[in-house]
């Protein structure tokens, strides 16, 4: 796709920003807004997750509530009932995630693309049953709380604790940047560009042999891994974990964001989750006004603009440069009228 | 205990049954899965209630649902899915999830999250079998599915309409080259298969309630019994629905009703597993 090189210049710059980024706790002094701008973090490693295998492998999930959910009560449940710090719940985290999401790829991948979202939508409604229904382990609909906060690091002669919001906001940037690295070194690989093909074609990779099957499951696994990590992450900054914030509404907001964003795009899924998070703080009044709205939203980004804000950042830019002076056609005219 | 839950479970599968042929007659012809037909349940379901309400009488009032059903699905498909002929297959699946949301939220919006009883004229009489109580409105549920299935098969068969959409199941551009008019049958399909989604909804709406989200599990649990029956086969799916009511209603009376909708998302996840084309599908094969 917009595999278009960087030059030398604008890595320098990206690097300065990303840097820069590190500095701004010491510019906000309202927790609130330190808060929100956390929940992004964490929202943006879920989008970033979701965006694997929506964006770039072509298979939509509803279900990454749920391992989102996962992520967080198995962090929840490690740090309560056996009493480990964060970056030993973590590794928990992610190891479940990787496990279940595996067996619900194998299950959900096996024979037509819809069979996924039925069998994320299926398994979503379970996780969510159990967490609200085994009250021995997760406390039922009052959920988890006071799940410790992170270990102070001690660094050199410095010491950094985890006391308040602004204290947060490093260690989730630097998981923010390992999923970004992540992702790219994932999707400029061979095994990305398998992904891609799928995507594009499914058959036509198939037939220049792609393990089909596999790659989709092993990047459906990577996926949920993304969102158990954000879900430790989660647990440990909120120090509550209950039922009601992993519903079927969740794994759509995630879905929601990667769409407006720009399927398919690094920058895609964190303007995605910026610009949700900050309108369902804004709109935390009436939560199913938000919904009406995303659910509106939803259609008409696909309807008209299926590569969402990065897809017209992208077209307003050619335009403006005059690069490409033909038209790009958004899809090829078929012949007939193009059912199958 | 035994023949409670089982009539229990025929009302239940009855409904699901009817669920499972909209699912399966949107799939034959556009081999798509139209995720937002759970909305249409629950549409029509709110638009008898609302109807109920202005004093409408009952069996105009459950008509009128049937028919609101028929006419979102109408919308449904002109408003967005025609407009997407072209687009790959995930962009048409993400817009029916969009749809489904909007809708949910919208009615939510419109009526309030609060559960209500739609009315029905059998729902405090019951029919006495042997030493057993039998709800007149289940009779009345399980006499009506019998009754949409054969109108449903005479349909298919016997009539003109009902043969083009057989025929665009088999090949719709086929069907074009033969003078069919492809979109107009694409539009009944969805209209009949709507309808009967919404009649499930109404006919639900004295037992189980009214409410926006009523829809998700009606939606999965037909879904469910879709895929059971063979994604695409009518009367797969009809049996599959029945099949699927029955097991639930006995995990449930069984084991846990907390568990209760786990128990068909389980089975859903096995099927999809260990036979994806279904308990009486064939193995399905990829168009190119």
């Amino acid at each position: 796709m917009e595999q278009t090189k960087k030059s030398y210049f604008q890595k320098i710059i990206l690097i300065i920003v990303g840097i820069a980024l590190f500095l701004l706790p010491f510019a906000i002094t309202n927790p609130y807004i330190m808060y929100i701008i956390n929940l992004i973090l964490i929202y943006a490693l879920l989008a970033l997750g979701l965006d694997l295998i929506v964006g770039y492998t072509g298979q939509v999930s509803v279900g990454h509530g749920a391992f989102f959910g996962i992520g967080a009560y198995t962090a929840a449940i490690v740090a309560k009932k056996v009493g480990l710090s964060f970056w030993l719940t973590l590794p928990f985290s992610i190891v479940i995630t990787a496990a279940i999401g595996f067996i619900i790829g194998f299950i959900g991948l096996k024979l037509i693309e819809e069979y996924l979202v039925m069998a994320t939508l299926a398994f979503g409604t379970i996780i969510w049953l159990v967490f609200l229904n085994w009250t021995d382990l997760t406390g039922g609909p009052m959920g988890i709380a006071g799940i410790p906060a992170p270990p102070t690091i001690k660094l050199g002669g410095f010491e950094f604790p985890f006391l308040q919001y602004h204290d947060y906001y490093p260690l989730l940037l630097i998981f923010v940047y390992l999923g970004i690295l992540i992702t790219r070194l994932l999707i400029r690989s061979g095994f990305g560009r398998a992904c891609t093909a799928i995507r594009d074609d499914e058959l036509a990779a198939q037939a220049m042999g792609i393990p089909v099957f596999k790659t989709k499951v092993t990047m459906f696994t990577i996926s949920a891994t993304f969102c158990g990590a954000a879900g430790a992450l989660y647990a440990h900054f909120l120090h509550v974990v209950s039922p009601e914030t992993f519903t079927f509404s969740m794994s759509v907001t995630i879905l929601t964001m990667v769409m407006i964003g720009g399927q398919g795009s690094i920058a895609g899924a964190i303007i995605g989750a910026s610009i949700l998070t900050i309108s369902s703080e804004a709109l935390r009044e009436t939560p199913e006004l938000r919904m009406l709205i995303y659910g509106f939203l939803i259609v008409i980004m696909i309807m008209f603009f299926p590569k969402g804000i990065m897809g017209l950042i992208q077209i307003i830019k050619r335009r403006f440069l005059q690069k490409n002076i033909l038209i790009e056609k958004s899809s090829v005219e078929k012949e007939g009228l193009g059912y199958e | 205990m035994f023949f409670d839950q089982l009539i229990n479970g025929i009302v239940l599968g009855s409904i699901y049954a009817l669920m499972a042929i909209g699912y399966t007659m949107v799939w034959n012809v556009l081999r798509f899965i139209n995720f937002a037909h759970g909305e249409v349940y629950m549409g029509g379901a709110f638009v008898s209630l609302y109807l109920l309400l202005l004093d409408t009488p009952i069996w105009l009032a459950y008509l009128g649902g049937v028919l609101a059903g028929a006419l979102l699905g109408y919308l449904m498909e002109k408003a967005v899915y025609m407009r997407m002929r072209n687009a790959p297959k995930l962009n048409l699946l993400i817009a029916a999830i969009g749809i489904s949301i909007f809708l949910q939220n919208l009615a939510q919006y419109i009526w309030g999250a609060t559960p209500e009883r739609l009315t029905s004229p059998f729902l405090y009489k019951n029919i006495q079998i042997g030493d057993m109580m039998i709800n007149q409105h289940y009779i009345f549920i399980i006499i009506l599915t019998i009754l949409v299935m054969m109108v449903l098969e005479l349909f298919m068969n016997r009539t003109i309409m009902g043969k083009a959409v057989q025929a665009a199941s088999q090949n719709i551009s086929a069907t074009q080259l033969m003078g069919i008019n492809a979109n107009k049958v694409i539009s009944v399909t969805f209209a009949i298969g709507s309808a009967v989604g919404a009649l499930a909804g109404i006919l639900v709406g004295p037992v189980f309630l009214v409410y926006p989200t009523m829809g998700i599990f009606a939606g999965l649990k037909g879904f469910t019994a879709s895929v059971m029956g063979g994604m695409g086969n009518i009367p797969g799916a009809m049996v599959a629905g029945l099949l699927l009511g029955i097991i639930e209603s006995f995990a449930a009376g069984f084991i846990s009703s907390g568990y209760r909708d786990a128990v068909a998302m389980v089975i859903l996840l096995f099927i999809l597993l260990v036979r994806p084309q279904g308990i009486f599908g064939k193995i399905i094969q990829q168009k190119v």
